[in-house]
């Protein structure tokens, strides 16, 4: 009975107990002849009318519903007989729903073609980057429909989840996002992301392809972290990249991101083993064979994801003293609080500003922002942030869209522009003097809102942005719809440029506009620093830049 | 039975508590619809008023008020006339049982009907007088969607009259309706994506606007609604709530047409 829910067993319970006492009570209300008596053949189904109407509305519940009904018969024919073979007739159907109830899985099941139908009328008529990026609606619909009828049929949670994230991916827009519950994430990525032979591969700034996140029983065969890969399986580890299913499923605003990132899911693919060809340490070629340690790839690039991806691990918008003259700022979403939103953040400015003094006081002239990983969130506390540490004078941060509410849309001028209301711009503060300068720490996990600011400060004669990779690249705003089987959210109000062309986000160049000044190259000193010695060395580089650089 | 119509609509001009109750209701109903213009939106700039247009957007509160106002009439039109026996006399005078119960629930449907349409009127009605209409959705559409609320409200009388039939005590019948929309107000009702399995989800579909919010750096958020509802669901309202309203009449005249009348 785990399976069931809990109102539907007390409406399993329920009616063949009523049926039993209106089976009593026919021999009664004959006795007493009192046509109130008659109501009571009504009570069933006003019982199974209240269940549903909180439960809701279950296909396989329809001969428990129609029992109910039967015994409303009751109330028209008030015979003996007729009252009891509505009792009975009421027993069998009950016991008919509860079989199909417990062993079909279409028991209270979603429907997933519905669901995607929903979702996607919505985001078609609502989606304010569909001329930007030319989305193809039909062709997207069809490619995608047999995967979510598929779903439906096989009533696979886990491929419904599979289905949305290649879905979403295909607009090349982090705001373009579908989630349930981290337990379905997790298995989709799982199910599709292959096995893992112990090793992760990348691809370093020289172009060669190696070996990351390696287990240590390779060693015996020859891989470390580091370990040149020619081939994967008789191909480059590029081609078996586009084999793994998990790469449908990640989504990348900016080609240079989509670049660095290349080979991460070759060494999902392959069967029982893989058969690899790698650089030994004498510089030869040399043929080995791995054996698939486990079903489970996704949990190892995860962990490599992670490390390259990772922020400073402190508490958010805290100040902590990296050495004499430097300090960073960790921001891991742009939000701070409710109250904060509402008085537009001035006492997190405040707070942020003492802290920063404070850090002067201890001889601080530089500051590092690290926004790795930062999800987004806020405008304003962009523009915040922005004021407190902009150099002194006006600096433009974005534009709102012109709304037309007469055709509820945005209004275009063509060429890729659309009519603009109004300028934003912060007033800097200059809060590290003529002296200090600025590192913003980003990576291609840095969404939205840290788009925003990277964008912004860019603009800041005392900023460098600096990262393996520039930020994701998706600045519009975003609103989530509720689906039944999840969340689904994607980019519904437009940010502009002053000349009316779209704020940050690329089009179908695949080229978004906020990319690092600073490009840190992931070559053998990141690999090794990051995954044998555990370092943050995109934080070693802004360290030693801000110790290098001409004042 | 045209002639126990007659005598139902005399009655009822005829009955002082009718009217105090109407008055009371249609000034409640005012009451809310003048609600924004009381706390001051006058002095508010154009874009920070909540105009009629927006008013009616969440204009529920007002049809669960007329919901209120349709049990009493339903409950004292259906089931008075037991009390004092005037439907007994009507009987023995040799009208059908048909014809005292038709006559009966067909006034109680209309003037319920008429009564919670004109109620939910009434405060969109003040709320535009006093703050304008403004732009959130047309006028056009609000009309439609308040008219169609003709049909649950249709749905919902059947639902009293055949209850009132089933107890044939005013106050009574009255309290019962009364334990019924509490009840279906504290529970949580399921997702009805049909939005006709009760005549509450219908209602609570007609009455909700499908939205979505746009929002810029300095312009803050703006709802943006959806108009009219779904021509499926329109279709579907209707037919289900006359259907379901005449399943409804007919369970109540088979149990009124052999029930003892004392």
């Amino acid at each position: 009975m785990g399976k069931l829910e809990t109102l539907d067993i007390v409406m399993l319970v329920l009616l063949p107990l009523l049926s039993g006492a209106l089976w009593y009570m026919v021999g009664y209300a004959d006795r007493v002849k009192n046509s109130k008596w008659r109501l009571l053949w009504l009570v069933p189904v006003a019982s199974c009318f209240l269940i549903v109407y909180v439960s809701g509305l279950e296909k396989l519940l329809i001969p428990a519903y129609l029992a109910s009904a039967v015994t409303a018969v009751g109330l028209f024919i008030p015979e003996r007989k007729t009252r009891r073979a509505a009792s009975v007739a009421s027993w069998v159907l009950v016991l008919i729903s509860l079989p199909l109830c417990l062993f079909s899985k279409t028991y209270r099941s979603v429907d997933y073609v519905k669901d995607f139908n929903d979702g996607f009328e919505s985001m078609k008529a609502h989606y304010v980057l569909a001329e930007h990026k030319e989305v193809d609606w039909d062709a997207l619909y069809e490619k995608y429909l047999p995967e979510f009828q598929a779903a439906n049929k096989a009533h696979d949670k886990v491929a419904n989840e599979i289905a949305w994230y290649k879905f979403c991916a295909e607009f090349h827009d982090l705001h373009v996002n579908f989630g349930s519950d981290e337990k379905t994430r997790d298995a989709a990525y799982t199910r599709v992301s292959g096995n893992d032979y112990g090793l992760v591969i990348c691809t370093l700034a020289d172009g060669r392809t190696v070996a990351i996140e390696a287990d240590e029983s390779l060693s015996e065969k020859g891989i470390r972290n580091g370990t040149e890969i020619i081939s994967w399986n008789g191909i480059a580890p590029a081609e078996a990249d586009e084999l793994n299913e998990l790469k449908q499923m990640y989504s990348f605003a900016d080609e240079d991101n989509e670049k660095f990132y290349e080979g991460f899911f070759a060494a999902g693919t392959g069967g029982d083993t893989a058969e690899v060809v790698i650089k030994d340490e004498s510089g030869a070629e040399k043929t080995v064979e791995l054996t698939e340690l486990s079903g489970d790839y996704y949990s190892r690039v995860k962990e490599a994801f992670k490390k390259i991806k990772g922020g400073m691990n402190v508490g958010h918008m805290t100040v902590t003293k990296i050495n004499d003259t430097t300090a960073c700022l960790r921001i891991k979403l742009m939000q701070f609080d409710s109250l904060s939103e509402k008085d537009n953040h001035k006492q997190m400015k405040q707070e942020l500003c003492d802290n920063i003094r404070e850090m002067k006081n201890q001889g601080v002239r530089d500051i590092i922002i690290d926004i790795r990983e930062n999800g987004g969130g806020s405008g304003t506390m962009v523009k915040a942030i922005g004021e407190v540490f902009a150099p002194e004078g006006e600096y433009y941060y974005v534009s709102d869209a012109y709304f037309d509410h007469d055709k509820k849309c945005y209004v275009s001028e063509g060429d890729g522009k659309w009519k603009t209301v109004g300028d934003v711009t912060v007033k800097g503060e200059n809060i590290l003097g003529d002296e200090g300068r600025i590192v913003l720490l980003v990576g291609s996990d840095s969404v939205s809102a840290a788009d925003h600011l990277t964008k912004l400060m860019s603009g800041f004669e005392n900023t460098t942005v600096m990262g393996f990779t520039g930020p994701s690249g998706s600045a519009q705003g975003v609103s989530p719809i509720k689906l039944k089987s999840g969340t689904f959210s994607y980019s519904s109000s437009l940010m502009l440029n002053k000349d009316g062309t779209i704020f940050i986000d690329c089009g179908t160049d695949m080229q978004a506009d906020d990319d690092a000044e600073v490009i840190i190259p992931f070559d053998e000193n990141a690999l090794h620093a990051i995954f044998d010695d555990g370092n943050d060395y995109l934080m070693d580089k802004a360290v030693e830049y801000l110790a290098e650089i001409e004042r | 039975m045209k002639n126990l119509i007659k005598a139902q609509l005399y009655q009822i001009s005829h009955t002082r508590v009718y009217y105090l109750v109407f008055a009371a209701m249609m000034l409640l109903s005012a009451l809310f619809g003048a609600v924004e213009y009381l706390n001051g939106s006058d002095s508010l700039e154009e874009w920070q008023k909540l105009t009629a247009s927006d008013f009616a957007t969440r204009i529920d509160t007002i049809v669960t008020l007329s919901m209120m106002g349709m049990t009493f009439f339903a409950a004292y039109f259906c089931a008075d006339d037991f009390s004092d026996k005037t439907a007994n006399y009507e009987m023995m005078s040799g009208r059908l049982r048909k014809q005292a119960y038709f006559a009966r629930a067909s006034v109680s449907i209309v003037m319920c009907t008429l009564f919670g349409l004109i109620m939910v009127f009434t405060s969109l009605g003040v709320s535009y007088i006093l703050n304008g209409w403004g732009d959130s959705v047309p006028f056009s559409a609000v009309a439609i969607r308040i008219l169609l609320l003709t049909f649950p409200f249709i749905r919902l009388s059947c639902l009293y009259v055949m209850i009132a039939f089933f107890i044939r005590r005013s106050g009574l019948s009255f309290l019962a309706f009364y334990g019924l929309m509490s009840v279906v107000s504290i529970l949580k009702a399921a997702d009805d994506d049909s939005g006709v399995l009760t005549a509450f989800s219908s209602i609570g579909k007609l009455m909700k606007y499908n939205e979505w919010h746009i929002f810029g750096l300095e312009s803050g958020v703006e709802v943006v609604y959806t108009p009219m509802p779904e021509a499926g669901f329109i279709v579907r309202c209707i037919i289900v709530s006359l259907a379901v309203g005449a399943l409804y009449l007919v369970i109540g005249y088979n149990f009124f047409h052999s029930d003892d009348l004392e």
